[in-house]
């Protein structure tokens, strides 16, 4: 990525990794207000967000293998499926 | 015959006992035991003269080397002891100084003031010469003094105290109390400035600090800067715990500084955003896969966002699709539409295997957020409208292509390898 110091952070890393994050995160996008970010409190929503994404992607794993079940094995979308969930 | 027994010939021996106090006294090489009370009222006579002190010098120098420890730790409460000796009418146990853990004055209740005052004067000085065994001549010095000073119980006791005082000071047992007590008191108050309880390195640090005798003024500004300090402190930590658990959370990271953890946190949180893209697009479409699948419309009919809809048209309007028997409306029926086009999508994917969906994941990254709509993936063409939005129409029409695989229309030709 950028080729800051990577001994300490400076400060335009600093920036671009939260105008980044705020761009990911889907409540950044919708209230466009930078201020509200402390360090800590953008690194925990950045964290609750990563572990929804995690549980969403637990779900939906479980949904396609369900599906998977319902579908004979050796068809083209199976193979997909099962890549997905690898 | 006390008298006898107090003479230089003699020698005291201290015995530790509650009740039955002897002094053993002996008188020219033969042990002569003798119950305390008895005692008592000859030797303040004896130690009058200052024969003896002498030798009572000598007896409590005699005594020391086995109670030095002793009596440091005593020194203070032997010093305060004796300061009221004169005072002191019940007879304590225990010798003079040395052994005993409490300081008795071997007075007795009875007797004249100076022969008290004397007493006192001589256990002071006795006191002053077990105090600085090493230091025996300052303690015979003071010892002399105080046996010169034979006047009222007041002035010896003072002497006494004086000098034991003094030879208190010189010893780093007494100084010690003062200092610890010194010490709680910049702990105490630290304490109370201090909110939260794990202030104890921030107490340390303050007692540090103020220990240069900084007191009135610099003592505001640097308990304000410690104040400052450990709220930076506390920020600090907060940070960096969250950080440590951001690492946790990203796998396969083995980098611990600041930066690089952010820079994996950002590709791996756009990853994971397309991974789950993919996977309900794939769950939305496996239904599609094979006709009668009505029962997964639900999640295809929570509706597209705004940004799908005009999609909708640009696609209906791509030439990729041409198998779609009937071109699709400007506003797609959520609910209908999947029902009927299952296979045309189908068909123009048909080609679109698993390989392309791994090169897709790589397309993906690259994308920003803005197709970062996962939760409301509607049905296959919905797929191409959300994937038009995308700066890579061509992969990503190739991926969503691949996820919509054909059941029966395999034989087809790829009507869209990229556009």
């Amino acid at each position: 990525m950028s080729s800051g110091r990577r001994g300490r952070i400076s400060d335009d890393e600093i920036n671009e990794f939260i105008s980044k994050l705020q761009a990911l995160l889907p409540e950044s996008s919708r209230r466009r207000n930078a201020s509200r970010s402390s360090a800590s409190k953008l690194l925990k929503e950045t964290c609750a967000y990563i572990k929804s994404l995690h549980r969403e992607v637990d779900d939906l794993s479980e949904r396609l293998s369900g599906l998977m079940s319902t579908m004979d094995n050796d068809s083209p979308q199976a193979e997909i499926i099962r890549s997905l969930l690898r | 015959m006390d008298g006898n027994v107090r003479s230089a010939a003699n020698q005291k021996k201290p015995i530790v006992a509650d009740d039955d106090l002897i002094e053993l006294l002996w008188h020219n090489g033969s042990v002569v035991a003798q119950p305390q009370a008895h005692h008592r009222p000859a030797p303040p006579s004896d130690r009058d003269r200052p024969g003896t002190s002498g030798l009572t010098g000598e007896e409590t120098a005699a005594w020391f080397p086995d109670t030095l420890d002793d009596a440091l730790e005593k020194d203070l409460y032997t010093q305060l002891w004796y300061s009221t000796i004169a005072d002191a009418a019940p007879q304590h146990e225990g010798t003079l100084l040395g052994p005993t853990s409490q300081p008795s004055p071997p007075l007795p209740p009875v007797g004249s003031s100076g022969v008290d005052s004397s007493w006192a004067g001589d256990i002071c000085s006795t006191f002053c010469g077990s105090n600085q065994v090493p230091r025996t001549p300052a303690g015979t010095s003071g010892k002399d003094a105080a046996l010169q000073s034979e006047g009222p119980s007041g002035a010896g006791a003072h002497d006494g105290t004086s000098s034991s005082g003094g030879s208190g000071s010189n010893y780093g047992g007494s100084g010690l109390p003062s200092d610890s007590v010194h010490v709680h008191k910049r702990k105490e108050r630290c304490r109370d400035d201090s909110d939260s309880p794990s202030e104890d390195a921030e107490c340390e640090e303050a007692t540090e600090e103020t220990k240069p005798s900084r007191r009135h003024g610099p003592k505001r500004r640097t308990r304000a800067a410690e104040v400052h300090n450990l709220s930076e402190r506390r920020r600090r930590d907060r940070i960096n715990e969250k950080m440590r658990a951001l690492q946790e959370l990203i796998p396969h990271c083995n980098k611990t500084d600041k930066a690089s953890i952010l820079d994996e946190t950002l590709e791996y949180l756009k990853s994971l955003q397309m991974q789950v893209q993919i996977m309900w697009m794939t769950s939305g479409m496996a239904p599609m896969m094979f006709p009668g699948a009505h029962q997964f419309m639900p999640p295809m009919a929570l509706g597209m966002n705004s940004g799908c809809i005009p999609a909708a048209q640009g696609l209906s309007q791509m030439p990729r699709l041409p198998y779609m028997s009937h071109p699709l409306p400007n506003h797609i029926p959520l609910n209908s539409s999947p029902a009927m086009n299952p296979m045309n999508p189908l068909n123009s994917c048909n080609q679109m295997q698993n390989g392309h969906l791994r090169e897709a994941s790589n397309h993906f990254l690259h994308l920003d957020g803005r197709t970062a709509v996962v939760p409301q993936v509607p049905g296959p063409h919905v797929y191409g409208h959300q994937i038009a939005q995308a700066e890579e129409p061509n992969s990503i029409l190739e991926v969503a292509a691949s996820t919509v695989v054909p059941t029966s229309r395999a034989g087809q030709p790829p009507t869209f390898d990229g556009v």
